[in-house]
């Protein structure tokens, strides 16, 4: 084995992920394998993967992310059944571990066993440059808007002191991290500051709900067993939180809670909740960010409506639950660090119930409520993002959006949303 | 004033360059470190993965970005690197041991501390990119109001001294340290450090919501070259607190340099330490933080230093 392969072999994989249907949650579970670096950005990562099955409105900006891999490169998919718009992909089963299969693809590529996959051409802009000035700048059609595909900053009116800056329009998504999959934004900037937000179209993916609750809709499912899934669900999103925040050890914490979920953890993601409000670690970054009154939280149900104080829960017209002598708990503050006080509360909350349900089953013909709220879900959770991101700076919008947990496919339709799927 | 041999300048250069890489790799076994301790897993492979990491990392090879300042993009990872090695130069590691121990010390400290807006600045500006640039100008947003700090900090700590060499500020905390003396001192130094390197709460340049900003285009050697130079531009920061509060070289028994790395390394545990315990913050919020609260605090402390100074 030669010096190379022996610190390959000691290297974490970087890799950057892009979820199709189903992906988000196994996403959730490679950031706790130390064997993986999961990329923020495609340049940082060497072997991308794609998670599920790519839905047509999503395979050109996959083709995209490919490109941005850097050299050598290679693609793994999980568990898609179709054929990859990838160059020779390395394929596994849904039901297989992918880090095995992403290790040897990484140290294939760098010890050169293993071809680097070609440029697909898909970010070759298919129009030149026009700027004309010395540094690429000026230049007939090149101000204002997005000219060609290229977002370029143009003097607009300020909306939050009058400065009249430079607005940019920044398209966001399909694939950014911190997004839900599929969704694509446009999000207008002034310096830092968002000044507009546009919901430009929602590519198709599977609603990000765990099995339990989708069988729990027409079959009678263990209480103890929707608890616990509902527990790690709400660790899972607070430790996407606690990523974006760069509070990896804490994230790392959250998610080990999620994979053993039990009853007796409930205490230990209590201490974490107090380690966390305690010291401020994630207050100072998500304080007063998306507030959301009580009235208009309540309309969107779930974890949110709740970390307004709204006392709304499906779980109080379920008999099983009626049993359990369930109390919603309530936080009353409504921004992003109430939302997130409130999962983690809530996680603890289903450990105990998940450990007092005994052999207690969900009627299926009884209310569902789901890690989001109601299921089926009439929420339409994303259109608020409007009205909470203009006049944020950028960093408070991002946080505003982790925090509500969106899942814009589970939404109903709006009547001018494309169909592509 | 304290007598100090002069180093050859080709033998200060690799001094200097011995110290940012080492610095660099001892910041990346911390991090491991910390993160494995709040995370309650394992530490093991916390020394090798950072190598091999970085190993693995220097065999990407680069994608340009369209319209890239090319002359920049290298540029401003060798200017941050290279202010790093300017900023030691003045930190002596022990009685008459210093690269060039001149008489304006922290003047020249906060020359280097400035020029590093610019590079940081260059390095979003040079992809041509949207998040990388809003990164950058983040940046200059905080650096402003962590340069003032640091300023006042600086001259604090070189009133009992009544000398801005950083040798004269070491030997007038034989009887007392100033991280006594002036309690302030070190907690600010400590803003000032993580600003500087964007770290943790105060990491706005390569910030995650903008998906690295600064960094997001930036792959293979590059990307390593501009980690080391910030690992090492903390351990240039944690060297100069460990002169200006802990006493530098001052102590018992072991010899002044093992003191003083001793002490750097304590501060650069703390700095990671705090890092990881604190989520990024809101360029808005921190902004008028630092200039509300902490400068007024760092006025408080120049303010007390000066009447201690007082014949």
């Amino acid at each position: 084995m030669s010096i190379l392969e022996r610190i390959v072999a000691l290297a974490p994989c970087p890799v950057f992920v892009i979820a199709g249907d189903g992906g988000r949650q196994a996403i959730r579970r490679l950031f706790l394998d130390p064997r993986l670096d999961v990329a923020w950005s495609p340049r940082h990562a060497s072997v991308l993967l794609v998670v599920g099955r790519l839905r047509s409105g999503l395979v050109e900006a996959a083709r995209h992310v490919h490109d941005q891999i850097a050299a050598p490169r290679g693609t793994v998919v999980w568990g898609g059944k179709e054929k990859a718009p990838f160059a020779d992909p390395v394929r596994i089963d849904a039901d297989e571990d992918p880090v095995p299969a992403l290790l040897d693809l990484h140290r294939a590529l760098l010890v050169g066993a293993r071809e680097s996959a070609v440029v697909l051409g898909a970010t070759d802009n298919p129009v030149e440059w026009r700027g004309v000035g010395p540094h690429g700048q000026g230049g007939k059609g090149m101000m204002g808007g997005v000219p060609y595909g290229r977002p370029m900053a143009m003097t607009d009116d300020d909306v939050r002191d009058g400065l009249a800056l430079d607005a940019l329009s920044v398209p966001l998504g399909p694939f950014l991290p911190w997004m839900p999959p599929g969704l694509r934004l446009d999000v207008t900037l002034q310096g830092d500051v968002v000044q507009d937000v546009e919901r430009t179209r929602t590519d198709y993916v599977t609603p990000d709900l765990r099995e339990v609750f989708v069988r729990a809709q027409s079959e009678a499912v263990a209480v103890a067993a929707l608890e616990l899934a509902r527990a790690r669900h709400h660790l899972e999103v607070t430790a996407e939180l606690l990523r974006l925040h760069h509070l990896d050890g804490f994230a790392l914490r959250a998610l080990k809670l999620a994979r053993r979920a039990r009853p007796e953890a409930a205490d230990d993601v209590r201490r974490l909740s107090q380690t966390l409000s305690r010291t401020r670690a994630l207050g100072i970054g998500t304080r007063g960010v998306g507030y959301l009154d009580e009235a208009r939280a309540a309309r969107l149900g779930g974890p949110i409506a709740r970390a307004s104080g709204a006392a709304v829960d499906e779980r109080l017209a379920d008999p099983a639950y009626a049993e359990l002598g369930f109390e919603p708990v309530t936080h009353a503050r409504g921004d992003a660090e109430a939302r997130w006080q409130q999962r983690l509360a809530e996680a603890a909350q289903s450990l105990d119930l998940a450990g007092r349900a005994g052999e207690r089953r969900h009627d299926p013909s009884a209310p569902l409520e789901g890690p989001r709220g109601p299921v089926p879900s009439d929420s339409r959770a994303s259109m608020i993002l409007r009205d909470l991101g203009v006049r944020q700076a950028f960093d408070a919008f991002v946080t505003t959006l982790v925090s509500l947990d969106l899942d814009p496919v589970a939404e109903p339709p709006e009547p001018s949303e494309p169909s592509d799927a | 004033m304290p007598e100090v041999a002069h180093v050859h300048p080709l033998l200060a250069g690799v001094v200097a360059l011995a110290v940012l890489i080492g610095g660099a790799a001892v910041v990346a076994v911390f991090d491991e470190l910390v993160l494995s301790s709040i995370a309650g897993r394992s530490p093991s492979g916390s020394i090798t993965r950072p190598f091999a990491r970085l190993v693995t990392a220097l065999h990407r090879r680069p994608i340009p970005t369209e319209r890239p300042d090319v002359l920049l993009g290298i540029l401003a990872p060798a200017a941050y690197a290279s202010v790093a090695a300017m900023a030691f130069a003045v930190v002596p590691f022990g009685e008459a041991i210093a690269i060039a121990d001149v008489r304006t010390g922290i003047v020249l400290f906060g020359a280097a501390e400035a020029l590093a807006i610019v590079a940081i600045f260059l390095h979003g500006w040079s992809s041509n990119s949207h998040l990388s640039l809003i990164g950058a100008y983040r940046f200059v947003a905080l650096a402003l109001s962590y340069e003032l700090l640091s300023m006042f900090v600086l001259i604090a700590a070189a009133l009992p001294a009544e000398s801005l060499q950083v040798s004269a500020i070491v030997e007038s905390q034989g009887e007392l340290w100033n991280v006594v003396r002036q309690p302030l001192g070190l907690p600010l130094w400590i803003v000032v450090t993580m600003g500087v390197t964007f770290r943790g709460p105060l990491n706005l340049a390569d910030s995650r919501d903008l998906a690295t900003g600064t960094s997001l285009e930036v792959t293979g050697p590059r990307r390593v070259l501009w980690e080391v130079a910030r690992g090492g531009m903390l351990t240039v920061f944690a060297a100069m607190g460990a002169a200006m509060f802990l006493g530098g070289w001052l102590g018992p028994v072991l010899p002044g340099w093992a003191w003083m790395l001793v002490k750097t390394l304590a501060i650069m545990l703390l700095v990671i330490g705090v890092s990881q315990r604190f989520g990024r913050v809101r360029a808005d919020r921190v902004v008028p933080f630092i200039w509300t609260v902490l400068l007024p605090a760092s006025f408080i402390g120049l303010g007390a230093a000066g009447v201690e100074a007082l014949p």
